[in-house]
């Protein structure tokens, strides 16, 4: 039998008015700000252009050479015209996008976990472990730290090859040299990038510490991991999330330095700071081959950093007027 | 006070060390030599040069003589100078051009991100603000060229290459205004921001408003009340910035052809030139560390919270 009772309680709580979650409201400060999703749909169409691209073309697009067509400008064959080796340059661009991008978001994972078991584990204990591990991060803060990736970018060159002839002379036919400089790029750009995320994070576990909820847990007898894991990291998620949409252009810039140094990926792979770098030292001759991977990484890091932007305000209110 | 200062430069020892061992083991460990090149070499003559440059003896032996007499020690590309030679000679270019677009940055930066903050989210504020941010994701090597396409080789207005004219001890050349220009706008935008979220920050606060009551003019409440906390977070900025423009000093002296130490640093690492790479990884962390020291007693001494905490 019905109770009627809890029928009009039920309706009474429908109709109580309903609160928005953080992440409700933050899509809707998200939606008013225009930047930030023009900036997310041309991350999307970046994506797409750079990785659903290739299946439009043909296999070897961005390694196709036509030597009597070197540095034509652009034509109704070569859209955007032919760089000084007569490969075409919207083929380059589309693979230097796929390999730019990849970069920013592998070496951002790296960093980011890194960053936030570091800063979860020092915000968690607290006292000397905490004062001791963010010492550490002040003083890795005040290296020269960009010098140090072009040192490990230079010395560890060779070390591919190293490698391979170790897996050879073992037996192994397992092969890195090729894959070994983007894998050095990686570890090198994510060791690099940690260090903020580690204070964000850190900074949010120690209040976060301090709230009822995590006492409860204690209390409970929870095992420390799963205190950690289950309850703390959920919760630093909003930050994170604004500051890792910020670290991907970061990244990509760094990548871009590095290839413009020539201690980036190496030819005939292509990537943005590479075509760059190509491009400057060709610019009187072909003023094409420097503007449009100019275009394309100015565009990548506007729409991330409009992204970022936009989250920050979104997720933190207080946050709104800067 | 004294006692924050003392502790800040005890703790930089430790920090210049680990970056000596660092590098110094990173180069060691890395395989290839200083030799590999010239490949007429006998073994008999390799190991004369090994006995020169003192390749032959232990490693930690040759830390320790690297430690104590770096600038002394000479150059395995270019024997006839030493490390303190090649560094007196070419730092100077540098630290001019990084002198420069620190200029530029600070004038450019604080004066936009002053006038965005005045009248947040209007036309004002938009200007500067969007221009900044096209700053942001112009980097040096995207925005150099660009410059050199518009003003050189187009206008005609400024040479492309080079650093102070042909002798190269001008104080000031036309020559100079691109590459800083480049350098400098790049940290201008960067700072603009900062300024912007500082100054939004302290306009808002309650001893503003005082000050306004109190019937203190406009222009003097910006300078002598809201300036003073506004640049905080720009004066935090200057130790990563003086970092990063020694890196960026690196890619726009490939840029514009300039024979400064950031080409002699990229070029001594391909050629496992130790005792120099040793010489300018040092040189260039000491004087990090130092402008990072300088922040922080800075930072200190203008923020009247932190000094309670210290």
């Amino acid at each position: 039998m019905a109770n009627p009772t809890t029928q009009t309680e039920s309706n009474a709580l429908a109709q109580v008015e309903k609160g928005e979650s953080l992440w409700v409201g933050a899509w809707h400060r998200l939606r008013k700000n225009k930047m930030a999703l023009i900036g997310s749909v041309f991350i999307l169409v970046l994506i797409g252009f750079s990785f659903i691209g290739p299946f439009f073309l043909e296999n070897d697009y961005y390694t196709y050479q036509e030597l009597e067509l070197a540095t034509k400008g652009p034509s109704k064959d070569h859209i955007l015209g032919t760089d000084h080796l007569g490969r075409d340059q919207l083929g380059r661009i589309i693979k230097g996008g796929q390999i730019s991008l990849m970069v920013g978001l592998v070496a951002t994972v790296v960093s980011l976990t890194i960053g936030i078991g570091y800063g979860t584990i020092s915000g968690y204990f607290g006292g000397k472990i905490d004062r001791f591990m963010m010492r550490i991060v002040d003083i890795l803060y005040s290296l020269p730290f960009t010098i140090f990736v072009i040192l490990l970018m230079v010395f560890a060159k060779d070390l591919g090859d190293s490698i391979d002839t170790w897996f050879k002379e073992s037996g192994s036919n397992f092969s890195i040299s090729g894959q070994w400089n983007m894998l050095l790029l990686f570890i090198a750009i994510g060791a690099v990038e940690w260090l903020t995320m580690a204070r964000i994070v850190r900074g949010q576990v120690l209040s976060l510490r301090k709230q009822e909820f995590i006492e409860a847990c204690i209390s409970l007898g929870l095992p420390t991991h799963r205190i950690i894991f289950r309850h703390m990291v959920p919760n630093v998620l909003g930050p994170v999330i604004v500051y890792t949409t910020l670290t991907i252009p970061a990244v990509m810039l760094l990548e871009a330095f590095l290839s413009f140094l020539g201690l980036g990926v190496q030819p005939p792979t292509p990537s943005w700071g590479l075509l760059i770098k190509d491009g400057a030292d060709r610019m009187r001759e072909a003023p094409w081959m420097l503007i449009y991977p100019g275009i394309m990484f100015a565009l990548a890091l506007f729409s991330f950093n409009f992204v970022g932007d936009g989250l920050r305000d979104a997720l933190d209110p207080k946050t709104s007027k800067d | 006070m004294l006692k924050f200062i003392f502790r800040r430069i005890l703790e930089t020892v430790p920090v210049l060390l680990c970056v000596a061992a660092m590098t110094f083991f990173m180069c060691r460990l890395a395989p290839g030599g200083p030799f590999d090149d010239d490949k007429q070499v006998t073994p008999e003559v390799r190991e004369q040069l090994n006995k020169q440059f003192n390749l032959d003896k232990p490693l930690y032996a040759q830390f320790y003589q690297y430690l104590v007499n770096l600038p002394n020690l000479q150059s395995f590309k270019y024997p006839s100078r030493t490390v303190g030679d090649i560094i007196s000679q070419k730092f100077p270019v540098s630290a001019k051009l990084g002198f420069l677009a620190m200029c530029i940055a600070l004038s450019i930066g604080i004066m936009f991100g002053v006038i965005a903050s005045l009248r947040p989210n209007s036309y004002i504020d938009y200007i500067p603000s969007s221009l900044a941010m096209i700053g942001i994701c112009l980097p040096t090597f995207v925005m150099g060229p660009i410059l050199i396409y518009i003003f050189s080789l187009k206008l005609k207005w400024l040479p492309a290459t080079g650093w102070g004219g042909f002798d190269g001890d001008i104080f000031f050349a036309s020559d100079m205004i691109l590459p800083s220009l480049t350098l400098g706008l790049f940290y201008a935008a960067y700072i603009s921001r900062l300024t912007r979220g500082g100054m939004l920050d302290i306009l808002t606060q309650d001893y503003i408003r005082t000050a306004k009551a109190k019937g203190a003019s406009a222009p003097r409440i910006l300078l002598k009340h809201a300036l003073r906390g506004g640049l905080l977070p720009v004066i935090s900025f200057m130790g990563p910035a003086v970092a990063g423009l020694i890196a960026g000093s690196f890619v726009i002296e490939t840029i514009f052809n300039i024979p400064g130490l950031g080409q002699d640093f990229v070029k001594s690492a391909f050629n496992r030139d130790y005792t120099l790479v040793l010489g300018v990884v040092m040189f260039y962390a000491t004087l990090i560390v130092t402008l990072n020291l300088i922040v922080d007693i800075l930072q200190v001494s203008l923020n009247p919270k932190l000094k309670f905490q210290s």
